[in-house]
């Protein structure tokens, strides 16, 4: 190990020490890097920071990150999500554990509208949580089907988490995304069965809703799910299929799912401008976050790729002679630990790019462990006692205690692991997707024009020929 | 002391607005950043007649739009930190921790990227650099000129946090409570 390398590992203990004790994160990043940047590498280091600084400004696929959130919060307050909730009740009020399974319902819809966690649990925390109570539900299972499914937002594409992991992982977003799909509605499955079991075993927990509360008429319930459902439904096959069949790249996407959130907030007359300024300010706080962390933890990442002690860490790690299974599932684990204290962008941004290179040396598929971190991060938020859900529940829901909440998530905990060993052994239900889509591409008859540049492109000189710049053969 | 001195109160309510409202009209830039995009999707797929200038101005609204609203997420308490033990700590603990890591991480480092920045720059002003994205191919130096004016309005949202942070290092009162961003 050189000295250089040695000054990396102590920048990257001293950052982790920093970060424990509670100090913002971007800001240590960037003042680490550029210290013992400069002790390692002299003056450079400042060039270094100022392009990656501006190269991640240049970054065009990161304008989905704040296009997304906008589409998120516009949902949020033109009162989708309350409509969903409403259009699920009405449909499934007799069942028993009826309101359970709306939560899940609901929330799986709303994920694939919002790339984030906070609103989804926080709305549903409002609606769900007094009618839960009135109907006698047990507060535990509630609280964590509220805060499990509010959670599917960060997994469920258009997820912002998955963007920013993309060019972490060198990996295309339309194929995280399209793998994020299989392990997401895998948990929403595993969620409903776990919560239909329960409440069919023992009825105390999850009755019927009473009748008094339910509306008899089927012409009302048809038209509220009419209204409440198809429009949204409309939104997300335009955005999320256009991503997945390749005609639109996610920025194109964000762009269009935020212009008709905002077309569907007018037609349901909840469109205000205080909203509107809400929705933007809060688009700006959190997209800020994520991307200003993206931008000093690129710096960090640069100075210590320079230091050499990434590559340190890599070889040390490949010298352990794991096979690939075990090493996955250590580094799972890894992630999984730090998931406790750490929130996912520093995770995705700062210790991702520090394992990554291990994952792919090791020949793992990359669009399959990325499925598994999201997955991974994901368990994250529902893991008590630092969960980010249980804080966003809590503010909203009072009538529970933390401890209720913790230990409804806990149990919802112990579904994420069977989910992520299902995925550690069965890739398909994340490649499956993406590989079908890819090989569909691949096979799709190309147009004359396009075939004509291919040949064109063949025939000429490439910069990878050996013999680039000699004069062509006759 | 009960009252921080008037001056410093001032100063503090001062800082807090022009960031507010500085803040109000760069969140404003997510509107052009989704009208550009729009536009050029429903240029290029419905009429097929893409644009040259919106790829340009997609990513110089992004990086204007997250770069500068940095300040205002740290007028809000929106940069991430570890709450591992931090919501153990007493109000005094946090204030002196903080105010620790303002004079120690936060102003150098923002003053120092703020310097590579501002002479960047300056440099693209003077060349009259052009962007080699597209054939549209504007003025860089606004773009770039985004990276100094962030650190200085980092700086300036810094140094009233740094106050609120000292007072509670002093005191044991928070000045403002903070809410946790959606993520």
């Amino acid at each position: 190990m050189s000295g250089e390398a040695l000054i990396g590992l102590i920048m990257l203990c001293v950052l982790i020490g920093a970060i424990f004790i509670g100090v913002p994160i971007s800001f240590t990043l960037l003042f680490l890097a550029l210290t013992f940047g400069y002790i390692g590498i002299g003056a450079t280091v400042y060039d270094l920071a100022y392009f990656q600084t501006i190269g991640m400004m240049k970054e065009e696929l990161l304008a989905a990150v704040p296009l997304f959130v906008l589409m998120g919060f516009i949902t949020e307050q033109a009162g989708l999500m309350e409509r969903l909730f409403t259009a699920f009740r009405l449909l499934l009020s007799r069942l028993r554990g009826a309101l359970f399974l709306v939560v899940i319902l609901t929330s799986t819809v709303f994920a694939m509208a919002t790339g984030i966690v906070g609103a989804a649990v926080t709305v549903l925390g409002i609606m769900a949580s007094p009618i839960m109570n009135k109907s006698g539900y047990d507060a535990e299972l509630s609280a964590g089907a509220i805060t499990a499914g509010g959670t599917l937002g960060i997994l469920i594409p258009p997820s912002v988490m998955l963007i920013v992991m993309g060019p972490v992982l060198g990996v295309s977003v339309a194929d995280l995304y399209a793998a994020a799909f299989g392990p997401g509605f895998m948990l929403a499955g595993i969620y409903l069965i776990y919560l239909m079991g329960r409440s069919i075993l023992n009825p105390k927990l999850g009755p019927p809703v009473p009748p008094e509360e339910r509306i008899h008429s089927a012409g009302v319930i048809l038209k509220e799910v009419f209204l409440g459902v198809v429009p949204l439904a409309g939104l997300i096959t335009a955005t999320l299929g256009s991503i997945l069949a390749g005609l639109a790249t996610p920025t194109e996407a964000s762009a269009v799912g935020a212009v008709g959130a905002l077309l569907l907030s007018v037609a349901y007359g909840k469109f205000t401008f205080a909203g509107l300024k809400r929705a933007l300010l809060s688009t700006m706080a959190t997209s800020s976050m994520v991307l200003l962390l993206a931008v000093t933890s690129n710096v960090f990442g640069a100075v210590f790729a320079r230091l050499g002690t990434a590559n340190w860490i890599t070889e040390s790690l490949l010298g352990l002679q794991l096979p690939p299974t075990m090493m996955l599932v250590l580094i799972l684990f890894l992630i999984f630990v730090l998931g406790w204290p750490f929130e996912w962008p520093a995770i995705v941004l700062v210790f991702l790019p520090i394992f990554y290179p291990v994952v792919k040396a090791m020949g793992i598929d990359l669009i399959w462990f990325g499925a598994l971190v999201a997955v991974v991060l994901q368990t994250a938020f529902l893991s008590p006692p630092v969960a980010m859900s249980a804080y966003y529940l809590k503010q909203v829901a009072d009538s529970w205690s933390l401890l209720t909440i913790y230990k409804g998530m806990f149990q919802f905990m112990m579904l994420q692991i069977i989910a992520i060993a299902l995925l550690v052994a069965f890739p398909p239900i994340a490649t499956w997707l993406p590989h079908t889509l890819n090989e569909a591409a691949r096979t799709k008859p190309m147009s004359e024009q396009h075939m004509k540049i291919i040949e064109q492109q063949k025939k000429q000189q490439s910069l990878e020929d050996d013999d680039y710049g000699a004069p062509a053969k006759k | 002391m009960s009252e921080p001195p008037r001056s410093l109160l001032t100063l503090i309510r001062v800082i807090d607005r022009f960031t507010d409202a500085t803040g109000l009209l760069i969140a404003l830039l997510a509107l052009p950043l989704v009208g550009a995009v729009a536009y050029e999707v429903i240029s290029r797929y419905v009429f097929h007649a893409p644009t040259t200038w919106a790829y340009d101005l997609t990513y110089m609204l992004y990086g204007t739009l997250f770069m500068l609203g940095a300040a205002y997420a740290l007028h809000k308490g929106a940069h991430v930190r570890t709450d591992f033990f931090w919501d153990k700590f007493s109000t005094r603990t946090k204030g002196i921790i903080d105010s620790i890591s303002y004079v120690l991480f936060f102003f150098p480092a923002l003053a120092i990227l703020g310097y590579i920045g501002f002479g960047e720059a300056l440099y693209s002003f003077n060349i009259g650099e052009q962007s080699d994205q597209s054939p549209w191919r504007p003025l860089l130096w606004p773009f770039k000129a985004v990276v100094p004016l962030a650190c200085l309005l980092l700086l300036i949202q810094g140094v009233s946090e740094l106050i609120k942070s000292i007072y509670a290092a002093r005191t044991g009162i928070e000045l403002e409570q903070k809410e946790k961003v959606e993520v």
